[in-house]
């Protein structure tokens, strides 16, 4: 079964350095053409082997990786035609920035006036111009990046990966690069497969992401349905924040789940399988989706106490607690006045409540 | 750059800088002490020069065992100097790239010719090609000289290959480049260097060495070391300080030529 608008596909890869722990389980992952792709995770989850995979580097222990309907397990990545971006840039020092970016042109052996061409004008794309003579050491981190970049794909890749490619660099820097690599995608129109451990960096740049956690992936979506329907705990937890804690479901209703704290019911979504009534549940909600308008005895209203108050310019962050003495961390705006030791009655809309079954 | 820690007084500073001159006239005093006998009108080693003369350049240049002994010392050296870069560049290699069992067992043996005393070493190697009838040979002094330098090659390119970013050669293959290619235009321009600076202490061990020289080869069989020492106790004349000044000077340039090259390629 081989869609024409996929460029990689994995089918039931599994990854095994020791022979013993799984880095990357049974994945199944299809890139499309054209799209953004990021593999977002916590540290050691197994991003960077499934980008290894693709590029090449590392083989699967089991399983197929398709590339163009065409198995690539042992395809050396000097063939595989996909441009990486390393974390570090691995420029090569002993080059020039000119000689850095004609590099795959020249093992292409393609003519000189052409590589003269495409070179100065994937450095007009980076905005590096003028510095084609300079040596990497001689330019900046977030110059060494474009640099990284252009070298990635003047020779027009089918896939460009890139590892953490700003993780080195300092926040403002970052996001613009950030934007740089966006447009940049938008005008190639060239697959990019992009890994962090940001959250906010996904969502920001992504057409989809792909949430990996202990070499599988949780969830795969776009930013807008990782963040607003996360399919687990750990989903909902990684992107974004989320107040969760344990209740006991007591059973569904009209597609919601009911369920039982000790500071009283709480309705919402659910995204359970095999739970039934009495079973442990997870209540995951986001501090945003809390709000202040609550009527004791209401549906889905619940008392705390604001136990701490930090002013953050836009909003106020509240550390609420309940009279069972469960925290939690909502959001509301500066006029509210709400301050410390105030109690309160927090409203959750149930479509904001989401249930996920306890893991 | 040497960079020195602030001294805390100007005078803890004088006093410091007192000791480092003194350090560094001691170290070569008594090398340049002897330059000036070299140009002396007689042949007796006193001071103050009783008048000057090139005389013991003429005798040097004029004689045939010190030309032999001159190309000797050349073929041996380049000779082992090019096994022992070979060797040891690819011994560095399987050590610093890949995963070798007993590492450190191997790596002890592969250092072994630098720790041990050069004597039991000369003896050592003196039965053994003996035994393999290579006593009394150039081949059997240049395999010796080969295993003498071997380590200074190996320690030397490790130490490059340590710091060398395999990432480099990972993006090299996935901007298409097959093994040859990145290894002539990434890995090898990139630790050049540190085989060059292996390959030259390999010749200079070489260079230098006199007691191999002295177990191995025939009677006739001279290096410009073995020359020298055997100038020493046959007849001390002054052509040998002429050697040996030939000799600094050789050293003296060729130690300017390098600190200039690693001054340029420090700003490129
Ligand atoms: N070459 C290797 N040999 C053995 N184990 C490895 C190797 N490379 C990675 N691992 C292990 O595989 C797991 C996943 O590593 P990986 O580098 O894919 O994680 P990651 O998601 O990229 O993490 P990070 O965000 O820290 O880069 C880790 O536990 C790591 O220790
Ligand atoms: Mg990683």
């Amino acid at each position: 079964m081989f869609s024409p608008d996929s460029v990689v596909s994995f089918k039931n890869v599994s990854k095994t350095y020791d022979g013993k722990t799984f880095v990357v389980r049974n994945l199944n992952l299809e890139l499309k053409k054209g799209e953004f792709l990021t593999l977002l995770g916590p540290s050691g989850s197994g991003k960077t082997t499934t980008l290894m995979l693709i590029a090449g580097f590392e083989h699967p222990t089991t399983g197929l990786i398709q590339m163009g309907g065409k198995v690539i397990n042992d395809l050396p990545p000097s063939r595989r035609n996909i441009g990486i971006v390393f974390q570090n840039y691995a420029l090569f020092p002993h080059m020039t920035i000119a000689e850095n970016v004609a590099f795959p042109l020249q093992v292409r052996r393609v003519s000189k006036p052409e590589i003269q061409e495409r070179v100065s004008a994937a450095l007009v794309k980076v905005q590096l111009t003028g510095f084609a003579e300079r040596k990497p050491s001689q330019l900046s981190g977030g110059q060494q990046q474009r640099v990284a970049l252009a070298r990635a794909l003047v020779f027009n890749p089918s896939l460009v990966l890139m590892d953490e490619p700003l993780g080195a660099l300092d926040r403002r820097l970052r996001e613009v690069m950030q934007l740089e690599i966006r447009s940049l995608h938008a005008a190639l129109g060239t697959t990019f497969v992009y890994v962090t451990h940001d959250q906010s960096e996904a969502l920001t740049m992504s057409d989809r992401i792909a949430v990996f956690h202990e070499g599988a992936v949780q969830q795969l979506a776009t930013p807008t349905d990782i963040y607003e329907n996360p399919r687990n705990g750990f989903v909902a937890r990684f992107v974004g924040e989320s107040n969760q804690f344990p209740a006991i479901l007591r059973g569904t209703e009209d597609g919601c789940a009911i369920v039982e704290t000790p500071d009283g019911v709480l309705k919402g979504r659910h995204f359970l399988a095999d739970e039934a009534g009495g079973d442990q549940v997870l209540v995951s909600i986001r501090p945003e989706n809390i709000s202040f308008d609550g009527n004791a005895g209401d549906d889905n209203c619940i008392g705390a106490k604001v136990i701490d108050r930090i002013f953050h310019g836009d909003h106020v962050q509240l550390s609420l607690e309940t009279a069972s003495g469960i925290k939690f961390v909502g959001r509301s705006s500066a006029e509210l006045g709400l301050q410390q030791d105030d109690d309160v009655v927090v409203r959750i809309r149930k479509e904001k409540c989401i249930i996920f079954s306890q893991k | 750059m040497i960079r020195f820690r602030p001294a805390s007084t100007v005078g803890a500073r004088l006093a410091f800088l007192t000791v480092c001159a003194l350090v560094l006239l001691f170290l070569v005093l008594p090398v340049v002490a002897i330059v000036p006998l070299s140009f002396s009108a007689d042949p007796w080693f006193t001071y103050p020069l009783p008048g000057w003369s090139l005389r013991w350049y003429q005798d040097l240049f004029g004689s045939e065992q010190w030309r032999n002994a001159f190309f000797n010392s050349l073929i041996v050296g380049s000779a082992s100097t090019v096994l022992a870069t070979l060797l040891g560049t690819l011994a560095a290699f399987g050590l610093a790239f890949h995963r070798v069992p007993f590492r450190s067992l191997v790596m002890a043996i592969v250092i072994c010719p630098m720790i041990v005393p050069v004597v039991i070493t000369a003896v050592a190697m003196y039965f053994s090609m003996q035994a393999v009838g290579l006593a009394n040979s150039y081949t059997g002094i240049i395999l010796a000289h080969t295993a003498l330098s071997c380590p200074f090659v190996v320690l030397t390119v490790m130490a490059v290959l340590n710091r060398f970013d395999r990432n480099l050669e990972r993006a090299a293959a996935s901007l298409g480049a097959g093994p040859i290619t990145v290894f002539r235009k990434v890995t090898f321009p990139i630790i050049a260097p540190g085989i060059v600076s292996g390959a030259l202490f390999a010749f200079f061990t070489s260079w230098d060495e006199v007691i191999v020289v002295l177990f191995l080869g025939a009677p006739d069989q001279r290096t410009l070391p073995r020359q020298m020492f055997s100038g020493i106790r046959e007849q001390l004349s002054p052509t040998i300080i002429a050697a040996a000044t030939l000799l600094i000077a050789g050293y003296i340039i060729l130690g300017i030529f390098m600190a200039f090259r690693r001054d340029t390629g420090v700003q490129r």
